[in-house]
């Protein structure tokens, strides 16, 4: 319970907040168009035209928002979660790259004369912006949706997404001026500029101006735990001061090396509980990055960006019932060893699925807390179960959640992290054993 | 919050940001 004085985040889906996020988003995406509007008006135009010139405004107002949903602005992930703002970038940018479609097809087809702005013979230099900013959104999305289709590696991924989406932006920014009518006057293009240049700020914000500040608080590789064989903890301390607070199911953006301006900065949950003097982050070795850890020397420089992200325990909850698949674990076990050093009394259940039963990871300290440190119950789900296992097996499912958990125990507060199948499956699942929504949440790892 | 629940969410911003756009265009054809 909050006493007041708290400074923990506001409460996670909270009505009001929710609605106050989504209205304010509504109210800035007409924000293009209220600029058009203000003052003295051009000569009106078919109603066609002026609905193509619409879509295109708010085309222009969804891209400039997603550089505020982009993951990196804290004050929202409190509120929806940081996963629940990331979904919703992802299906805003198809919007965005539906309108910025539409936006010439509609002009187009209602007056071919509009075909003039890709005509480099009227202006080169337009034509090629104009001809560009349309593959370039396409790229943008295409890239995102399906990364690792079009074989691109994260660290290029983000490169491309930072660039590209500064240069349409960009793009739109001169067009919008190029064209004038509704811009002609210098007032309305000066708010034009500044609004859309506020947005583009957010991602030198981001890639330079907070790598900048985290500069000056490095962090050191302690040691590097192997959990299994292709698990390992990289464990960090602060270079001579406080580490930065985090909530337990919260994660942060980590760069290892002498720069934090490196392009390989990727997101982890903490795996260490809040009060420890160390921060530990356990992966998989999944991919170029992970795959470095096990030789990483101690004494190596991190950086650190965060934290980030509302999956987090809330002190209201009755219980908790964690559901998660294979390396998901780790923001469930940061909150679980939470809970054990607070000696919290609530009762805890684990949904843990594996690929099998060798090698799972945390799994002695996991039985070792249930043997008495909290009041956890541990339900393993492998795979691939060894003949003489006698637990449930195969994949967690609606049967399985049902078959385990009593009408109380449906009451509790569940957190989903793991592969998408799993976590597909077991929120419709949640839904239909009629657990509501503001009790459901989810972080997942595969954020593009 | 589920993911078709987010869907919802951008389909019902959709229809309302495409009420305000015909809106707009019709104030400004009229």
């Amino acid at each position: 319970m909050s006493d007041g004085t708290s400074t923990d985040p506001p409460a996670k889906y909270d009505r009001h907040r929710v609605v106050a996020w989504v209205a304010a988003y509504g109210v800035l995406t007409m924000v293009p168009m209220a600029i058009a509007l203000l003052g003295p008006l051009p000569e009106p135009r078919p109603f066609f035209v002026e609905f193509g010139v619409g879509l295109g405004f708010l085309g222009m107002s969804i891209l400039a928002l997603q550089f505020v949903t982009s993951g990196r602005f804290r004050r929202i992930a409190p509120v929806f979660g940081a996963d629940v703002v990331l979904q919703f970038h992802r299906q805003a940018g198809v919007l965005a790259l539906a309108l910025v479609l539409a936006h010439p097809i509609v002009l187009v087809l209602t007056d071919a004369e509009y075909l003039e702005f890709f005509d480099p013979r009227v202006n080169l230099l337009r034509a090629l912006a104009l001809s560009a900013v349309i593959p370039a959104t396409i790229v943008l999305i295409v890239t995102s949706l399906w990364r690792e289709r079009v074989g691109l590696n994260y660290e290029w991924w983000r490169m491309v997404h930072g660039v590209l989406s500064l240069v349409v932006v960009f793009i739109g920014m001169v067009h919008g001026i190029q064209v004038g009518h509704y811009l002609d006057d210098w007032w309305r293009q000066g708010l034009w500029v500044g609004v859309l240049s506020g947005a583009m700020y957010l991602v030198i914000h981001s890639r330079v101006v907070r790598p900048l500040m985290m500069r000056r608080q490095p962090y050191r590789v302690a040691s590097v735990r192997a959990e299994t064989d292709d698990v390992n903890t990289l464990v960090l301390e602060a270079d001579g001061r406080d580490r930065l607070s985090f909530r337990a199911g919260q994660f942060a953006w980590i760069t290892l090396g002498d720069s934090p301006f490196s392009l390989q900065q990727h997101p982890f949950s903490f795996s260490s509980a809040e009060g420890d003097s160390t921060i530990e982050f356990t992966a998989k070795e999944l991919g170029d990055f992970t795959s470095t850890w096990s030789d990483v020397p101690p004494g190596t420089r991190a950086f650190l960006e965060g934290p980030y992200g509302g999956f987090t325990l809330d002190r209201c909850a009755a219980g908790i019932v964690f559901v998660v698949g294979g390396i998901g674990v780790t923001p469930a076990m940061s909150m679980i060893r939470t809970l054990r050093d607070a000696g919290d009394p609530r009762p805890v259940i684990l949904f843990y699925g594996t690929d099998s039963c060798e090698g799972v990871v945390f799994d002695d300290e996991i039985r070792d807390i249930a043997s008495g440190h909290l009041d956890l119950r541990a339900v393993f789900v492998p795979e691939e179960p060894p003949d003489d296992w006698s637990g449930p097996s195969g994949f967690i499912d609606e049967d399985l959640l049902r078959e385990r958990l009593s009408d109380d125990e449906l009451a509790y507060e569940f957190f989903i992290c793991g592969p998408e199948p799993l976590m597909d499956t077991v929120e419709t699942g949640l839904r239909d054993l009629g657990v509501p929504w503001r009790r459901i949440y989810t972080e997942r790892f595969q954020i593009v | 919050m589920l993911h078709h629940d987010i869907r919802r969410l951008v389909n019902v911003i959709v229809a309302a940001l495409t009420v305000v756009v015909a809106v707009f265009a019709a104030v400004r054809s009229a």
